[in-house]
């Protein structure tokens, strides 16, 4: 996995290669979104197809909304929505590992972040799938409502102090187990404080059926408030609100 | 256009420091809810309920939305350290000039700096008399004395330590920005956004910026903390020195530029208010040319303190270098594996770790004309709380050697100011500490020639600072700093 050791004849690709390691998890992110829009359908496409066929029933909203949350379809979310935020991580875990062990430091950190958020997916599933079975017409006004927990939560001290833990450094062991350890572990870190920073966040999404422009709008939310040089409450609460608005009336139509 | 004059240089007759000592009394005058008073300028740079030395029973302070605008603002660890400072000392200024002018004085007075590097001055790491006198010539209690300070401060000794007072190690810097992936700090800081906890500081704050602050408040003074460093007089004339040495910096060789991007330009407006007490903003842009409105002020000296470096020949010069130095890519090559970090006290501790060979860029893209630099890095410099010691690093410092004879070895300091603060989950920072990076090129280029440099291994020491006035008299007993990871970098 050595970037350093592929034969990349052009100078120009090779700097851009070690200036940026991180370039593949891009790529995947890439991808993942690919996954997402393929079929052009705005309400995921491919992603509903496989969870039809995992639980062998099409596609009225309460389905959409099981579908959704597809242990897969978490997956494809987490990659292409929450691995673009990770960028300064990646970059810190790379730099801070013997050149040799750059994408491997970055694959655990990875493993360690998405650890938690695969477990909260997981969670959502049952959550979702329990109210499908016992009580089908509350499913109905779930986004709009966690739309407004997302926003009341986006103006919270704890939001802030969350989102903040997300920038977190810490020291890594240079070589051998306890150096992937340190990895994990900083991306478990990591991966503790988005969860607790985007949960409401993601959930919001979740409940639209993971409309395509929901996870847009919240992709750029998320990706704004962790790069932007001082972020506003106030602002991504707003826009939350738009994104909430523009989901529902793209889910209803 | 007025004109910033070094204190130390002020003629016997000159009324500058009475005039700043009058206007200062007039602010303490004046209630913490009101921007152009003492407290609510010292609090613009951090403010802690907790621990104000000056909190009174019935203090009545601004909202909590005018705190978060205005109070605990001060940007460090960060490519905004230079030009916030620079515009907060601006309004500060003129809030004093326009009280001096209502008093009567001098209509140009501008604010003085304190030149502790001036090495044709014996007494430059000392405190003028005027920071420490017991009164004013009236016989009025002195508003510039401050009891918090080191030892000896207040007794007219040399602050600090030598190392910690130099400015030619930042001013040699050729480019402004830090490096991103540890490669080490440039003059002004790291490119940061809102948080910038863990940050490395650029060259000219950690030295002499933070080091002077640690070196006046000593363990437990007021300019050892973020929350009261404004409080004490001398702050102020420091951190005009230290606007003075960006402009030195500027001055000294057209390669050095400030960044031009707009990130850094434009991107965020700091908060403060006019010398009326009105909320105001400005932009990097605008702090940029002290010569031009808003700011209109000059130094009395920016003349380049080190000796012009003569050219070589092959080496590029001038603002293709800026470039030249960001396509450096840095590698690391060894790193300590203490789990607990290492932890330091009052006596001298040594690390030793592995060194690998490069295998990326350090070892396949050297070339004559960008010779290999080398950074020994400090992760994630941690404390609790204070009292602490600001350190001295030392690179292969042998077994039972005296540090004081071995100043060819000394990498750099570890300033305690700023440690404990960066180290507390708030708002603005995740609680991960500062680091310090070092460019230790030339203490391996002796090493190597000494054939003393091991490629296998690195030992660095740390070693407390201490004055002479420290060393002569017990000090208080101060607390441990935890040093997450010693790397070693080539670029």
């Amino acid at each position: 996995m050595t970037t350093g050791a592929l034969p990349l004849p052009c100078p120009r690709w090779r700097h851009l290669l070690w200036r940026h390691p991180e370039t593949w998890v891009f790529l995947l992110s890439a991808a993942a979104w690919c996954i997402c829009i393929a079929p052009g359908e705005l309400n995921l496409g491919l992603i509903p197809h496989v969870a039809h066929a995992f639980y062998g029933h099409a596609g009225h909203s309460a389905g959409h909304l099981l579908d959704a949350c597809g242990a897969f379809h978490w997956s494809i979310m987490i990659v292409a929505m929450m691995f673009p935020t990770l960028v300064g991580q990646l970059r810190v875990v790379s730099a801070r590992s013997l050149w040799f062990r750059r994408n491997r430091a970055i694959a655990f950190l990875l493993a360690g972040y998405s650890c938690l958020w695969l477990l909260y997916g997981f969670v959502l599933d049952a959550g979702f799938e329990l109210l499908r079975t016992t009580a089908p017409i509350v499913l109905t006004f779930l986004a709009p409502f966690f739309f407004l927990v997302a926003v009341l939560w986006q103006l919270t001290p704890q939001k802030r102090q969350s989102l903040i833990a997300c920038h977190i450094t810490m020291p890594l062991a240079p070589s051998g187990w306890r150096a992937d350890f340190d990895c994990y572990q900083y991306g478990f870190r990591i991966g503790t404080s988005c969860c607790l920073s985007c949960w409401a966040l993601m959930l919001a999404c979740a409940a639209t059926g993971h409309t395509l422009w929901a996870m847009v709008i919240v992709a750029l939310i998320s990706w704004s408030e962790r790069f932007v040089r001082r972020p506003s409450q106030l602002w991504f609460s707003l826009a939350l609100c738009t994104a909430g608005l523009v989901a529902s009336l793209v889910r209803n139509s | 256009m007025r004109t910033r004059k070094d204190v130390w240089k002020l003629p016997a007759a000159d009324q500058t420091l009475l005039w700043y000592a009058r206007a200062i009394a007039i602010m303490k005058t004046r209630l913490v809810a009101d921007p152009t008073s003492w407290r609510y300028q010292a609090a613009i740079h951090d403010y802690d309920p907790s621990d104000d030395p000056l909190a009174v029973p019935g203090d009545v302070l601004p909202s909590a939305s005018e705190q978060a605008t205005f109070w605990a603002r001060c940007q460090h660890g960060s490519w905004f350290f230079l030009p916030w400072h620079r515009g907060y000392l601006f309004y500060f200024e003129q809030m004093l000039l326009k009280i001096i002018q209502q008093q009567g004085g001098p209509s140009d007075w501008a604010l003085p700096y304190w030149n502790y590097s001036d090495l044709s001055n014996p007494k430059a790491r000392c405190l003028p008399p005027a920071f420490w006198n017991p009164t004013l010539p009236d016989e009025t209690p002195n508003p510039l004395l401050v009891t918090q300070r080191a030892s000896g401060a207040n007794t007219g000794k040399a602050l600090g330590s030598p190392a910690g007072a130099e400015n030619s190690t930042c001013l040699r810097k050729t480019v402004f920005v830090n490096s991103s992936t540890g490669g080490g700090a440039g003059f002004g800081g790291g490119s940061t956004g809102f948080s910038h906890g863990g940050s490395v500081p650029g060259a000219c704050e950690s030295v002499p910026h933070n080091t002077m602050h640690g070196a006046v408040g000593g363990p437990t003074g007021w300019m050892s903390a973020f929350n009261t460093a404004g409080l004490d007089p001398v702050f102020w004339v420091h951190h005009a020195n230290i606007d003075r040495l960006w402009e030195v910096w500027m001055k000294r060789d057209p390669g050095n530029t400030n960044p031009t991007v707009a990130a850094w330009l434009s991107s965020i407006a700091f908060n403060f208010h006019d010398e009326s007490g009105a909320a105001v903003t400005l932009t990097v842009n605008q702090v940029l040319d002290t010569t031009q409105p808003v700011l209109d002020y000059v130094y009395e000296d920016v003349s380049d303190p080190l000796a012009p470096a003569p050219p070589v020949p092959g080496v590029v010069v001038s603002a293709a270098r800026s470039a030249m130095e960001a396509q450096r890519i840095p590698e690391m090559v060894g790193a300590t594996d203490t789990r607990e970090g290492i932890t330091l006290g009052s006596a001298p501790q040594s690390v030793q770790f592995a060194l690998h060979a490069p295998s990326g860029p350090a070892a396949r893209e050297l070339t004559p004309a960008a010779p290999r630099q080398v950074h020994l890095n400090l992760e994630n410099i941690t404390a609790t709380r204070r009292p602490i010691e600001s350190y001295m690093v030392y690179v292969n410092l042998p077994d039972g050697a005296n540090p004081d004879n071995h100043p060819e070895l000394l990498a750099g300091l570890i300033p305690r100011f700023g440690i404990v603060e960066a180290s507390r989950r708030t708002r603005e920072h995740a609680g991960d500490g500062v680091g310090y990076s070092f460019d230790i090129s030339h203490i391996v280029s002796l090493l190597e020639t000494l054939k003393a440099w091991d490629p296998d291994r690195l030992r660095v020491t740390f070693v407390p600072e201490r004055t002479e006035a420290e060393r002569a008299e017990p000090q208080p007993a101060t607390l441990p700093i935890k040093v997450g990871r010693v790397s070693l970098y080539f670029a």
